[in-house]
């Protein structure tokens, strides 16, 4: 059991006990401990009929204990006595914890010896420790926009109306027959990343399946498998590893590729294919749409973003989010597409992962939009690896020696040959666009720098072209503001950014 | 000490009162509730002195939970449930909605104005305290700054009286301390188990070096200012502690008087504690002198001493009444 936990029981309606971790003699000896049993007991009844979820949070505390309850919506109360000092439980933990609790609950109720209210005895198996064990650390993640509290898939997925021989006690279903005990199916729930993508609710399960199907170790024990495998680096990554290693930019990319290479992956190609892909078309886009009432287009690159505007602001963000892929998107299409027509393979024998700067970016490869058309299964970009992942594994990777390499754009990054474009650390998008609309009009751009997350730039065409670039949460809110109310100049293209700094 | 009930003003639905806010003036009363509603309620001579002279239901869709005036007295603030903060300007001897700051994911716990009106902070669920800026222009409110230093549900926001320097009080029971560094809010402290379990609310006396805080754990604890230095990790210190110990309830809201330096503090067991601060042995102590328990039959959500009538007290209950309280030493 982990450290600081006391005891767990559940109480029946009745109050009667119909578990509990500690045997009736070792509660009995322990006169304080039953005391702050049946004290917090009282609490459940106060707290509850004022409660607005299941978990109740804290009930009770004394100079020895505290408590934690959860009422189940048949009544049961389940019971967790901790340690006073145990600070290593908090209430994210405590609510997933007690989740566990409750599935095993249910899973045990089911089994059709049990009858409902009669003690959960050794017969029925309820295995406490699968509970306690492996409480998932919260742990930092780079996202920017805080969690949401609840999660979007609850605890239980279906309704199960109990057969009548399975139960003793008539549950008596008034108008709603959700009073009922609700029964986990079988198998267990599994939340799938895009569950969380589309809640953000528990970072918690968000992290571990981001770590289980988007780590390193995922990548080195799939890339072998596959006939052709292409690796898409981000010129950010590789200027990062350029600086963090002190070495020129041509260098780092050489030695990236030698580490993929020598890692049987077959390409390491520059994402900036994709980006000019997508810088070519984001001014087409922009002068193309039906003005007054889609505009501003707002950038698409940032998934961070693009998560913000599809979960709070849906109605008034989502229609104005621009159609186009990002480059990392834009590589997978075409390694997965063109790359693999050119070498005559189907799509699951191509291996196709990216290096990003931002950890979001492995949402983005693994939201549905992004599967090979007409494939339920095979993405586009099957996964990214964070540009802090590659920087450790390459700490002690020695610096390449110059390898024959043919002259073709697939091995120019190997070459060390990167494709470069201006405009800033996110992608030059709102550059592009007003360098563009300023070419065409014959104008000029005057900039006002806001501040160091925000800058308008202005092409003093008839009507005038507004471009923004909108980084950091606190931006973005205001620009949700501004377009609410609808006050404030209009612009035509806003280049977004989750992170302060792009 | 002399308590008497000066008035009980019992809303028309009933339900659960979760604020009450004085306007400078100390003539005119705003209350919150479940009921959706705002009431002004002005002074009046005669018995009960004070009489709900409007009463603002549209602006939200859940329970409001907090009301604020700022210090001019031009604008209300409420804060609700619905996620919503809505602005309301002084037009007519009317408050009228001016403003809706959306933006917290859930539940908006509390708002205040900072003492130079300039700021608005608000605080919630989403475990964000966010920090607004009036704009001029457009009289529009601005984010400024989104704070996310509590790992849980944010209770209460509050500001020293005399300088832009705001507290946080969470369920992860820890304070933080901010300050505006001339583009965004800074947290200057985090104090961390500053009680144990959630942490109600808090209050500042008037010249902004003493705080004191309440809390699930039943204590009412006291800081003091140590340094001014907005760089020092320690600028608030803990100068006292009091445990109530004859209720295992919350206390859920505390006041300090600004003119005559008694606090008020309120609990889920419907009681009034009135406490000062006292010198024993040169260290300052907390002191009760009062308990008064007879004033409400339910949970007591919120307290404020009037700002110009010294010994009246003003409290929100479950039971859904406010009463006024004179007390005199």
């Amino acid at each position: 059991m982990g450290s600081g936990v006391i005891s767990f029981a559940i109480f029946g309606r009745d109050n009667s006990r119909l578990f509990s971790s500690l045997s009736d003699a070792e509660v009995q000896s322990n006169p304080d401990l039953e005391m702050f049993i049946f004290c917090s007991l009282d609490i459940f009844d106060e707290k509850a009929s004022k409660a607005q979820e299941m978990y109740l949070g804290q009930l009770y505390s004394d100079q020895k204990y505290k408590s934690f309850g959860l009422l189940t919506n048949s009544g049961i109360r389940m019971l967790l006595v901790l340690d006073l000092k145990c600070s290593s439980l908090q209430d994210q933990e405590l609510r997933a914890l007690f989740k566990r609790l409750h599935i095993q609950y249910c899973n045990a109720i089911t089994n059709p010896f049990y009858s409902i209210g009669a003690p959960l005895n050794s017969r029925i198996v309820f295995k406490m420790e699968d509970g306690f064990s492996g409480v998932v650390r919260l742990s930092n993640i780079s996202d920017f926009i805080a969690p949401n509290l609840d999660c979007v898939i609850p605890l239980e997925t279906k309704t199960v109306h109990k057969k009548p021989e399975n139960s003793l006690v008539k549950i008596h279903a008034k108008d709603k027959p959700e009073t009922c005990e609700k029964i986990e199916s079988q198998p267990a729930v599994k939340i799938s990343l895009n569950d969380c993508l589309a809640c953000n609710g528990c970072i918690t399960s968000a992290e571990t399946v981001l770590i289980e199907e988007q780590s390193i170790e995922r990548f080195w024990s799939t890339v072998g498998s596959k006939s052709l495998s292409v690796v898409s680096v981000s010129p950010q990554s590789v200027a990062s590893i350029a600086a963090s290693r002190q070495i020129h930019i041509s260098t780092a990319a050489r030695l990236i590729s030698a580490y993929f290479r020598s890692l049987g992956v077959s390409y390491v190609v520059d994402s900036s294919i994709g980006r000019q892909f997508a810088l070519s078309l984001a001014y087409s886009e922009c002068s193309t749409s039906p003005s007054a009432a889609s505009a501003p287009i707002l950038s698409s690159a940032c998934p961070g973003f693009v998560c913000f505007a599809e979960k709070s602001q849906g109605q008034l963000l989502v229609p104005l989010i621009s159609k186009i892929r990002s480059p990392q998107a834009i590589n997978g299409a075409l390694v997965k597409d063109y790359l693999r027509r050119k070498f005559n393979l189907q799509p699951e024998e191509v291996y196709h992962a990216t290096v990003m700067p931002c950890y979001d970016k492995k949402l983005e490869a693994s939201r549905p939009d992004f599967l090979v058309p007409g494939s339920s299964t095979v993405r586009e970009t099957d996964l990214v690896i964070s540009t802090a992942e590659l920087a450790s594994v390459l700490k002690d990777q020695e610096l390449p020696t110059n390898e024959d390499l043919s002259e073709d754009w697939l091995h120019d990054f190997s070459r060390g040959k990167l494709i470069g474009e201006p405009g800033g650390s996110s992608g030059g998008y709102a550059e592009r666009v007003a360098r563009e609309h300023a070419a065409k009009t014959g104008r000029s751009i005057t900039r006002k720098r806001i501040d160091k997350n925000s800058e308008v730039l202005e092409v003093d065409s008839e009507p005038k072209f507004r471009v923004g670039k909108v980084y950091g949460f606190r931006h973005i809110q205001n620009m949700v503001r501004k377009m609410k109310s609808g006050k404030g100049e209009k612009f035509n293209y806003i280049e977004v950014m989750a992170c302060p700094g792009g | 000490m002399k308590v008497e009930e000066l008035s009980r003003l019992r809303p028309g639905s009933g339900r659960r009162i979760w604020c009450v806010a004085w306007h400078f003036s100390g003539d005119v009363l705003a209350s919150s509730g479940e009921d959706k509603t705002i009431r002004i309620w002005k002074r009046t001579p005669n018995p009960p002195y004070f009489e709900c002279r409007s009463t603002v239901d549209d602006s939200h869709t859940r329970a409001i939970r907090c009301v604020a005036f700022s210090h001019s007295g031009n604008l209300l603030a409420s804060a609700s449930f619905d996620g919503a903060t809505v602005v309301y300007a002084l037009e007519d001897s009317d408050y009228t909605e001016s403003n809706k700051l959306e933006g917290h994911e859930s539940e908006v716990k509390w708002v205040a104005f900072s003492p130079s009106d300039e700021f608005l902070a608000t605080c919630g669920r989403d475990k964000s305290v966010w920090f607004w800026q009036v704009n001029h222009e457009d009289d529009d409110f601005e984010v400024v700054s989104v704070i996310s230093r509590h790992t849980q549900d944010v209770k209460f926001v509050g500001w020293s009286p005399v300088e832009d320097l705001a507290v946080s009080c969470s369920y992860d029971g820890s304070l933080n301390f901010y300050q505006f560094d001339g583009d965004e809010w800074k947290t200057t402290q985090t104090i961390k188990e500053a009680h144990t379990g959630t942490i109600w609310s808090a209050a500042f006396d008037s010249s902004g070096k003493s705080l004191v805080s309440v809390g699930e754990d039943r204590h009412v604890k006291l800081w003091t200012r140590q340094s001014e230095n907005p760089t020092s990790s320690e600028q608030w210190i803990r100068m006292a502690s009091y445990a109530v110990d004859d209720t295992r309830w919350p206390l859920y809201t505390v006041g300090w008087n600004n003119l005559n330096g008694l606090i008020a503090v309120g609990g889920g067991d419907a009681c009034i504690r009135i406490f000062d601060v006292a010198k024993v042995d040169g260290c300052e102590t907390l002191r009760l002198l009062q308990k008064l328990d007879d004033v409400h039959s339910d949970e007591v959500n919120a307290v404020a001493w009037n700002p110009t009538q010294a010994n009246l007290l003003a409290s929100a209950s479950d039971d859904g009444t406010i009463r006024l309280t004179t007390i005199d030493i």
